[in-house]
């Protein structure tokens, strides 16, 4: 071979690394929601963020950071990732923390509350949205996927996913091109356009409910939850790091409730500050109307959220000093996105009145 | 581990790279140490058969080969010495050995494939004839996996086998180079069957590194995958679901449609993994044989044959059917037939041998009656097409038939291809019995609504929705294209390697992404494995 063919040869072979790197992105796990999200918090410009709310969807169709913004000027960012598997909490903080320094980390329970599911493939998938989501060459997604994989053949006896398919994400989602989650549009594309909430047209739809039980009694965790979990406490007490542990209302089996419950009994054991909104007395603060604050058991929707919302701002206005930036130039792309939200919200109210 | 699998990627590229930093002398062992690791990997305990198939072959290869050298030396030092008459006697006596030899190797080869392959056929006839009797009697046979390649790789050696006993070229005197021979990794899942004079040369001789040879092997393997993972794999979910044991509920027109759907999948499949290996060999320089010349085009089923799975063909042209033609049996029959007539002298070994061949190519694909079916079928419409084509001529001269004319010879491929579909049918069906149900659904229960193109229509409820089914499509209109390409005698890398550096490498890309995209692996498909590679 000689140097123009090697040349050639090299230069192909990294148009076909573009390209695999392209399709990476091009055919991610998760939604694309997700991805926005974590690209919006990324673009920020650094310390402007002074607290993030680290979870799954939990956080995300709970919390509407232009709400809190707007009442109290704190900036608090919804860091979700639906159905973050619980040893990939640790990894979405040291995230956070690397493009902002908040002041305030809150941590939803659901990840340690939930026990592992017998799915493998369920698994898999809820770990991927994670990976898929970090950047393609941030060590810490190495470190996720070295995670998952230890925690899945730990867990499953008949694991035996190539671990390249983690790294090479579209190997095992490439068939989303025949499936709704696949766009065109969202390649290049940012931002999320309301700072991180759950903002689509289901968000305003109802389910009645009945009411949440709160149970009392705790159970022990899945080990691997239990073992994550302590991984995680370690990791914030060697950081110093000022946390909130918190348990969004949703409808609950006992066994998942009291595990919740059993977290928060491990984190008062370490003197960390954890709320449990699925207590009597959690339930009464939210004051939820069961006929048209849900749009399903596991999540509020808009309705639900903005009252959740009220609650936990006005908690942490009362008992924590985060700055107030209104007016902070450096946040001028928080102003107005709640503003935004509600007019958004009334056109899509007008047009489901019509049908 | 599958030539569509990442590991093999990896497995074929740590390969290639030692083999040109190995030193040129000892490439042939990198060769045979990646041959047997590769058969390693796909199991361990059927590593014996191939072992005992490349040792009986070996050494009686060796044993006449030295009958040979002997006779010829023993020959040489009393040439002038001796008769004529005493000559022949002792080139008798030494073929007499030689042959002897080859047939007890040949058997021995055989009987390693036989036995794993269809020994519990066998016994589950004879089971169901003592069963037939109510008797309680029956043999069982303990589970064996049938080998990777094993029919592949003891044709290549009966071959050699029958080479050497003919003296066509002298035996291979290192083991090891025999067993690189027979082991060659890419040819042990499904072919080619190589003859060693072809292929021996190129496997033992160190190539040098060379630029088209890893450019234009490279792209035969991206074509070999696009074949397979694009085309077949996908055209598989529609043949699965509509020849399964659910046929019952499709119409005959779900089911017409399934033997143009089999067809597809089975070309792609079988060429495409016969691209990869042939794309892979070529990456370091070693040329193996094409196995199908664009089969769908033939105009007959006799050339079909000459056009799909070529080195079979040929193997069974060279060994079984010209030895059978020239055999004292069959050529007493002719004599006698020759009584009757001069044509019936000349159609009787046309027509006998056929039989023998299309039995033996029938019976090699699958230890199954309707493997049997599939090779007599096959043979009755080469021999009556032998016997009958003065007929056929005399009727297109009455019909005034312009047999040269483009619109005949469409004619002629479709009728081609639509006869073949039959055996096509026989093939994929689970058994004989099923086989002979679709094919009376076909002719009974044509339903037109099927190809009404609607999001309701029965095409689209078979295993492939419609995106899937456009996919499927576009594939083999590409696959179509390229292939009348061909046909007109272009050769389609060499045509690009000319093309301005742009284009190439938008193509090449294209390619690329089409294949990421559309190919049916990873965990969203059970990609099939190779079809052939069970055979």
């Amino acid at each position: 071979m000689n140097k123009k063919q090697i040349i050639r040869t090299v230069a192909f072979l990294l148009l076909v690394g573009v390209l695999l790197y392209f399709l990476c992105d091009l055919f991610e796990y998760g939604n694309n929601y997700i991805t926005k999200r974590y690209k919006t918090y990324k673009s920020f410009e650094e310390n402007t963020v002074d607290g993030v709310f680290i979870g799954t969807s939990g956080v995300d169709r709970y919390w509407i950071a232009p709400q809190a913004y707007e009442e109290y000027g704190m900036t608090v960012y919804p860091f979700s990732v639906d159905a973050l598997p619980s040893w990939l909490v640790i990894d979405m903080i040291k995230e956070a923390r690397k493009y902002q320094n908040p002041q305030l980390i809150m941590i939803d329970i659901r990840p340690f509350a939930s026990p592992v599911s017998p799915d493998k493939t369920l698994t898999e998938n809820r770990a991927k949205r994670v990976i898929d989501m970090l950047d393609f060459f941030s060590p810490l997604r190495i470190d996720a996927i070295k995670r998952t994989d230890e925690v899945m053949t730990e867990k499953y006896s008949d694991y035996d996913t190539d671990i390249i398919t983690y790294y090479l994400t579209f190997i095992n989602s490439h068939n989303k091109w025949d499936s709704e989650d696949f766009t065109f549009d969202d390649i290049g594309s940012t931002k999320s356009t309301h700072l991180g909430m759950y903002f689509v047209k289901k968000f305003i739809s109802k389910k009645k409910l009945e009411p949440f039980k709160a149970y009392t009694g705790t159970k022990e965790l899945d080990p691997i939850n239990e073992k994550y979990l302590n991984e995680l406490l370690d990791y914030i007490e060697a950081e110093g790091l000022n946390v909130l542990f918190i348990d969004t209302p949703h409808n609950m089996k006992e066994e998942v409730a009291m595990q919740s419950n059993r977290v928060c009994e491990i984190l008062n054991d370490r003197g960390i500050a954890c709320i449990n909104y699925n207590t009597a007395e959690g339930l009464a603060a939210c004051d939820f109307d069961y006929k048209n604050d849900f749009y399903e058991g596991s999540h509020t929707n808009f309705y639900g959220a903005t009252k959740f919302t009220n609650v936990l701002s006005k908690y942490i206005s009362e008992n924590y000093q985060l700055p107030d930036r209104r007016g902070d130039e450096a946040c001028e792309e928080w102003n107005g996105v709640y503003e935004r939200t509600l007019k958004t919200i009334k056109k899509w109210e007008k047009a489901k009145a019509k049908k | 581990m599958s030539f569509t699998s990442l590991e093999f990627i990896g497995f074929l590229l740590a390969v290639v790279v030692l083999y040109y930093i190995v030193p040129k002398k000892y490439r042939w062992i990198e060769l045979l140490v990646a041959s047997y690791t590769f058969y390693l990997i796909n199991g361990i305990p059927q590593i014996a058969f191939i072992i005992a198939t490349t040792l009986i072959t070996y050494f009686a290869a060796i044993i006449m080969q030295k009958r040979r050298d002997r006779y010829k030396a023993e020959l040489d030092a009393v040439r002038d010495q001796i008769t004529k008459e005493e000559k022949q006697v002792m080139k008798k006596t030494a073929n007499s050995y030689i042959h002897t030899v080859q047939v007890l190797a040949v058997l021995a080869d055989l009987i390693i494939l036989a036995v794993v392959k269809y020994l519990g056929f066998v016994l589950d006839n004879v089971n169901s004839v003592f069963a037939s009797f109510n008797s309680d009697f029956s043999l069982t046979l303990p589970h064996i996996i049938v080998p990777l390649g094993i029919s592949f790789y003891t044709f290549a050696s009966m071959g050699y086998l029958i080479d050497i006993g003919r003296g066509k070229y002298n035996a291979e005197r290192n083991v090891a180079k025999l067993a690189l021979f027979v082991s060659f990794f890419p040819t042990i899942i499904q072919g080619p069957i190589c003859r060693f004079d072809e292929v021996a040369p190129g496997l033992f001789e160190g190539h040098e590194l060379k630029y088209d040879n890893l450019k234009f092997g490279a792209q035969l393997i991206m074509w070999g995958f696009f074949k397979k993972m694009v085309i077949a794999d996908r055209a598989a979910l529609y043949v699965t679901e509509v020849f399964s044991t659910g046929y019952d509920k499709y119409s005959g027109t779900a089911l017409f449609f399934g033997m143009f759907m089999y067809a597809v999948q089975i070309y792609g499949d079988f060429s495409g993994g016969i691209d990869i290996a042939r794309g892979a060999a070529q990456m370091m320089g070693i040329e193996l044989p094409n196995n199908f010349e664009r089969p769908y085009f033939s105009q007959s089923v006799a050339e079909y044959w000459r056009r799909w799975h070529i080195t079979l063909g040929a193997w069974m042209r060279e060994y079984v059917f010209f030895p059978i033609m020239l055999s004292k049996p069959v050529s007493g029959l002719s004599k006698k037939a020759r009584k009757v007539s001069a044509y019936l002298a000349k159609m009787v070994p046309s027509v006998i041998t056929p039989f023998i061949v299309f039995i033996l190519i029938g019976i090699w694909h699958g230890a199954s009656w309707k493997y049997v079916a599939f090779g007599l079928y096959n043979a009755i419409i080469v021999a009556s097409s032998v016997a009958l084509d003065p007929v056929f001529d005399k009727l297109n001269k009455l019909l005034k038939i312009n047999t040269e004319a483009f619109s005949w010879r469409v004619f002629r491929i479709i009728r081609t291809f639509l006869i073949l579909g039959v055996s096509k049918i026989l093939v994929k069906a689970p058994s004989l019995t099923t086989a002979i149900d679709i094919l009376r659904k076909i002719f009974t229960e044509a339903d037109l609504n099927f190809f009404k193109l609607t999001q309701e229509s029965e095409i689209f409820s078979i295993g492939i929705n419609p995106a899937n089914m456009l996919v499927l499509a576009f594939g083999v209109f590409i696959l179509f294209v390229t292939s009348c390409f061909q046909e007109s005698g272009i050769h389609i890398r060499e045509s690009l390697a000319k093309q301005n550096l742009v284009f190439r490498w938008v193509i090449y890309i294209i390619a690329l992404i089409l294949i990421l995209v559309f190919g049916m692996y990873g965990s969203a498909y059970n990609a099939a494995d190779f079809i052939y590679k069970a055979y």
